[in-house]
């Protein structure tokens, strides 16, 4: 599941010729750029980084070997500690004869320096045991002021670029943190904290080496190594607060299970340690639930070159350096690479599919790839319908949760100010229509295939030859956990959604489901919908009634008339058509319908209501028209034979009564 | 006696006397007599007594029984002459869709008597009312409300006994057996047996829906699907909160006599239990009946058996009348009450094995159930969590809810289509009284006997059964006023105390109107 290499850039290797020419590299992790060092600047000093094409090619002085090369982020000042009390600015882009401009700065008290920083473009922070100084250097003037000091105690010191943070050890054994943000030329102590990391006798100081920071999921961690003498080596996450007042608290720890070297990187929010003698990979997702604070890994895997290079790479070797987040410097053969997750690798890695998909969702930029691994363990039926329900409310409520916990954040952060920031979390949203085109469409192609072999479907490029065999009801109830997903996070489902559902339902046989969740009103109301519960009629008689419900209450009262006439309940129609004082225009398409459907009475009944109708005015109707409507009703009441039969029955009659 | 033991508990801890104001009767104080016949079994001369299966009055002599069960079949053997085949053709077309069956009603000045045919004509089962009596209890007279009683009686049996013929069909000495099981069913179902003032409640038999949000109905209905995927052994399936149904997956032929069984007899028995234990464990499931320790795997027998229901299967068009044994598990958590249907194997191999050998497994208990302790501890395990979830949400919404501000009118609403039942005049007191302590949500008065009447007067005369609209207005010499409307095959019965809103019919519309808009507004009543 990891990949060396994707991206790469070679380097000219250390090596001290015979001909006195000396070759060093240095690695600035708060720049991400590696250094090359050709006689200490006087043959040249090279920086280079993974991210930008940006090479940086000048000369300095030769003043001796530094010991640590720092970029500002900008790429035009340099910071390196030749001495151990002072640190030297080089402007890469000033020189003189070729050689680049310097300036020597130091401490006030002239002390080791434990660390040496650059803030920001133009300032500089420097630490040593007693006090951290942040001094801001005037490229033009080639001076420097010191701005903030503040006095610490410190055995070590590293600095997280991202978020600005200092963190020092300090106190017995160097257990005790203290972290310190330097934001806006100020010093912001958060609170100290202090750290197990296994200590005992043979091991009784905490190292700078056995400390890492690193974002995960949004929060910051400090990580520290935890060694024990009876079992294996733990990585304990401590998290940081964003505000001054909270003390860091222990959060996660990630069983190692293995002694011995091992380097850690943090890609894309997953820890992940290297053991060298071993040569496995530990991949840990910290959001993976477990019982307890403890995790394990979730992969277990081996590191693979690219295929770009030829001939491979050995890894895991001796001269292997690896620095967070995910770079791999091999120092022998002078190239660093980029470590790189391979997560279309997740399914064959994570055997429980419900893990799986909740990995690759937690995944940056990996929508496309989660969206048909979703899929393809939907067509196998690999999950439960209570892990599709989770997977679902996972998708939908995500934006929800994600806004309810931005308030209260809000709300933390206005009792106690966020002293720190750092790159948000963002959790993967699928809307709707992504779901239904990529999910629930195609699952609806693959539950049909069988009864509608088109080849009209062949666009999809599904491999129809495989196991086809997933039930209608099943679609259906993937759907409906989707719908309860969407009612869940309080999102409106699509009309086109909901239809579907309906007549995933119908085509699954489950009549009496539909039924009675179309009672409940699970569905909204729509007319494309009640017309469509309506054709289902002949399968299920409630349908029709619950269609015409939907129709009342969308007050299509035109609409119900038609469906009455359909039903041959013409009186009813004209009822309704009077109780709604409806428009008049219905009115021919009534006559009509009793014309063909109605018996003599009915139809004298409704000539008779007619003309009452008439004689009160309230037909608004233009005159013209409704005689020709009342003729037509009138008119073939009776026949011609029949008429005369009458008369001659009524002669008959009057000739008796004489 | 033990093996049928089982299935009758529900008759046990119920009050034998109905409140003197409540708007029920004891049907035993109505009734005259109450027979099962088969008229084949008494065809030789001499032995005509052998056709009575079951008869009450127990006291009642032998000659008489004889000669009620004779004229009985007289009527019903006579009147065949005058069914035209086109009667006779609706009559087979009504069976096939409602499970409805062939009837006579004979009407005298002291009785009205109530035959009814069932299994391919070859039982009679025959009531009658005293005209004396109902009118001393204040119970109008209402002949399909009287065959409906007479049709429940007999479909409880048979969801709990299966169908009489199974019995005949194995070797004739089973009679007395069959007739031991009449006996033992009907002699504590006919007096414990509970009829509404309104008959027409009666008749109409269907069964309650809660009202509900829909989102919050979809969780239910996951539920249920996710519990019939993880148990695919469980075939039907039943949802009720309180006394009311939320959710089924079963034949609806089966529903009425299901949820009537449930609610009037199982869950009122069980409340005592739950109110004297309320505060510990009160979200913890429970299985009503059925076992009560679920760790160990003894197989499950005598009182720990589970009880067995012969339903429909759901495939309506297929095998019309065809019953199959369910075991029962009922699941009760949070007043939710999930109750699970499982193929009772030992009831299928026994069918199969019917037709060429005697059954005398139908003496003994089911002990062979596909239930096992385990397979309860795992659905336990599998709702434990679940349902009290859906439960407390449920909850939540149902106590929110206003209760509907006391109307001043009663209602019975009916959707023959659904079965969907509600009415102002509560069917089920045993119950909802005690479980919502809503009791009647109307301000006035039960309507007087008189007005009762009248509206099954009405009904029987002025409303089409078979027309799916209908509208009609009547005003009692008491000044109520009762309104039907049928809408779309819906049922809706509104009965307005006098008052002076409602002098003119023209009142009553705007009224009836207003009632609609404002109740029903989600139905369409036009």
């Amino acid at each position: 599941m990891l990949e060396l290499g994707a991206q790469f850039i070679p380097f000219e290797p250390d090596r001290s010729a015979h001909d006195g020419n000396i070759t060093r590299n240095f690695f600035d992790c708060s720049s991400q750029r590696i250094c090359t060092m050709r006689n200490n600047g006087a043959l040249g000093l090279t920086s280079k980084s993974l991210q930008n094409d940006k090479i940086t090619n000048v000369r300095t002085k030769d003043r001796g070997e530094p010991s640590t090369v720092k970029f500002s982020s900008d790429g035009r000042l340099c910071a390196m500690q030749r001495t151990p009390n002072t640190a030297d600015i080089i402007f890469l882009e000033k020189t003189e004869n070729s050689l680049c401009l310097e300036l020597t700065v130091s401490t006030k008290s002239k002390e080791p320096l434990l660390a040496v920083e650059w803030v920001t473009n133009n300032q500089l922070l420097l630490v040593n045991n007693h006090s951290a100084e942040l001094l801001y250097i005037n490229e033009d003037k080639k001076s420097s002021k010191v701005i903030k000091t503040t006095n610490v105690n410190a055995a070590w010191a590293i600095y997280y670029a991202p978020c600005q943070l200092l963190l020092i050890a300090n106190g017995q054994s160097c257990s005790n943190l203290q972290p310190l943000v330097v934001a806006h030329s100020q010093f912001t102590r958060m609170k100290n904290f202090e750290v197990d990391f296994g200590g005992s006798i043979s091991k009784e100081n905490f190292l700078e080496k056995d400390a890492a920071i690193a974002t995960i999921y949004g929060k910051v961690y400090v990580m520290v190594f935890r060694y024990s003498n009876r079992s294996a080596t733990m990585l304990d996450l401590y998290e940081l607060p964003f505000d001054a007042t909270t003390v860091p608290s222990f959060k996660h720890s990630l069983i190692l299970g293995f002694n011995g070297g091992c380097g850690i990187h943090v890609i894309d929010n997953l820890v992940i340690v290297h053991h060298q003698s071993s040569q496995k990979s530990l991949i840990f997702d910290i959001r993976v639930s477990s019982p307890s604070k403890s995790h394990s890994p979730l992969v277990t895997t081996t590191i693979e070159p690219h295929p770009q290079h030829q001939p491979p790479p050995a890894v895991y070797t001796n001269f292997w350096f690896t620095f967070l987040p995910e770079v791999v410097i091999d120092s022998s053969g002078g190239v660093m690479y980029s470590l790189r997750l391979k997560n279309e690798k997740a399914q064959l890695e994570i055997a429980e599919k419900h893990t799986m998909l909740e990995f690759l969702a937690r995944r940056k930029n990996e929508k496309k790839l989660f969206v048909s691994t979703l899929l393809s363990c939907l067509r196998a039926r690999a999950l439960s319908l209570r892990q599709i329900r989770k997977v679902f409310a996972m998708l939908s409520g995500a934006g929800k949760a994600e806004k309810s916990e931005n308030p209260s954040e809000n709300g933390t952060a206005s009792a106690t100010k966020a002293v720190m920031s750092c790159e948000k979390y963002a959790s993967l949203t699928v809307t709707q229509q992504e779901m239904q085109s990529s999910v629930l469409i195609p699952l609806r192609f693959i539950m049909s295939s069988f009864s509608r072999t088109s080849a009209s479907w062949n666009f999809l490029n599904f491999k129809f030859q495989e196991d086809l065999s997933l039930p209608e009801s099943y679609v259906a109830n993937v759907m409906l956990q989707y719908l309860r997903s969407l009612f869940d996070a309080e999102i409106t489902p699509e009309a086109y959604l909901i239809e579907m559902v309906v007549e995933t339902l119908a085509e699954a046989g489950e009549m009496s489901k539909l039924q009675q969740i179309v009672t409940y009103r699970v569905i909204n109301d729509s007319k494309p919908l009640a017309f469509l519960l309506l054709s289902y009629e002949a399968r299920c008689a409630t349908l029709f009634q619950s269609g015409v419900d939907i129709l009342a209450r969308n007050k299509a009262s035109d609409e119900i008339v038609e469906v009455m006439l359909e039903k041959k309940q013409i009186v009813d129609a004209f009822r309704f058509i009077d109780v709604r004082n409806l428009n008049d225009a219905l009115i021919p398409k009534v006559v009509e319908a009793a014309n063909h459907h109605c018996s003599r009475q009915t139809r004298y009944a409704i000539k008779e209501h007619l003309t009452e109708k008439k004689a009160k005015g309230i037909f608004f109707l233009n005159f013209k028209k409704f005689s020709s409507l009342y003729k037509s009703i009138g008119d073939d009441l009776y026949t011609e034979a029949e008429i005369q039969e009458a008369n001659v029955e009524q002669s008959n009659c009057t000739l008796f009564e004489i | 006696m033990e093996s049928i033991a089982n299935p009758l508990y529900f008759f046990s801890n119920l009050s034998l006397n109905p409140p003197s104001c409540s708007n029920v009767v004891r049907f035993i104080d109505v009734l005259e007599f109450f027979f099962v016949a088969h008229p084949m079994s008494g065809r030789k001369e001499g032995e005509e007594h052998r056709r009575v299966l079951y008869f009450h009055p127990k006291g009642e002599q032998f000659e008489r029984q004889t000669e009620i069960t004779g004229f009985a079949e007289a009527v019903v053997n006579f009147t065949e002459n005058f069914l035209s085949t086109s009667r006779r053709e609706t009559s087979v077309k009504l069976n096939e869709n409602d499970d409805g069956f062939d009837f006579r009603t004979v009407s005298t000045q002291r009785t009205e008597h109530v035959y009814i045919r069932t299994e391919d004509d070859q039982f009679i089962l025959g009531v009658s009312i005293s005209k004396q009596l109902s009118l001393v209890s204040d119970y109008p007279l209402f002949q399909p409300a009287i065959r409906s009683i007479l049709s429940d009686a007999y479909k409880m049996f048979r969801m709990f006994f299966g169908s009489f013929s199974s019995f005949l069909r194995t070797i004739p000495d089973d009679i007395p057996k069959f007739k031991e099981r009449l006996d033992f069913f009907y002699s504590k179902y006919i007096p414990l047996l509970k009829v509404h003032k309104m008959p027409l409640l009666d008749h109409l038999g269907g069964v309650e829906f809660l009202r509900m949000s829909g989102p919050l109905y979809l969780n239910v209905v996951s539920l249920i699907t996710e519990l019939r995927e993880e148990f695919p052994i469980i075939e039907k399936i039943l949802f009720l909160y309180q006394d009311k149904l939320l959710y089924y997956q079963l034949s609806k032929r089966d529903l009425p006599s299901l949820f009537r069984y449930l609610t009037h007899n199982l869950l009122p028995t069980t409340l005592a239990p739950e109110l004297e234990h309320s505060g510990r464990n009160a979200s913890k499931g429970r299985y009503l009946r059925g076992p009560t320790d679920l760790t160990t795997d003894a197989p499950l027998l005598g009182d720990e058996a589970l009880s067995v229901v012969h339903l429909h299967s759901e495939q309506e068009s297929e095998d019309q009348m065809e019953l199959i044994g369910y075991q029962m598990m009922v699941y009760r958590c949070l007043n939710a009450t999930v109750c699970m249907f499982v193929r009772n194997t030992g009831e299928a191999s026994r069918r199969s094995s019917e037709s060429s050998q005697s059954s005398s497994t139908r003496s003994s208990p089911p002990q062979n159930g596909v239930v096992s302790r385990r397979l309860l501890r795992n659905i336990d395990h599998f709702l434990e969590t679940e349902l009290a979830l859906v439960a407390s949400k449920i909850g939540d919404e149902v106590g929110d809810e206003k209760f509907p501000d006391a109307t001043d009118f009663h209602y019975i609403y009916f959707n023959p289509s659904s079965l969907s039942m509600t009415s102002s005049l509560s069917t089920s007191p045993s119950l909802s009284v005690a479980a919502s302590g809503s009791g009647s949500t109307s301000k006035v008065p039960l309507p007087p006997v008189d007005v009762n009447r009248l509206v099954c007067d009405t009904m029987s005369n002025f409303v089409s059964e078979t027309e799916e609209f209908g509208e009609c207005f009547v005003k009692s010499s008491s000044d109520w006023w009762i309104v039907i409307k049928k809408v779309n095959s819906r049922l809706l019965v509104l009965i307005l105390p006098p008052s002076s809103y409602t002098s003119s019919l023209a009142d009553v519309q705007s009224k009836t109107a207003t009632i609609v808009k404002s109740h029903f507004e989600a139905i369409f009543f036009s």
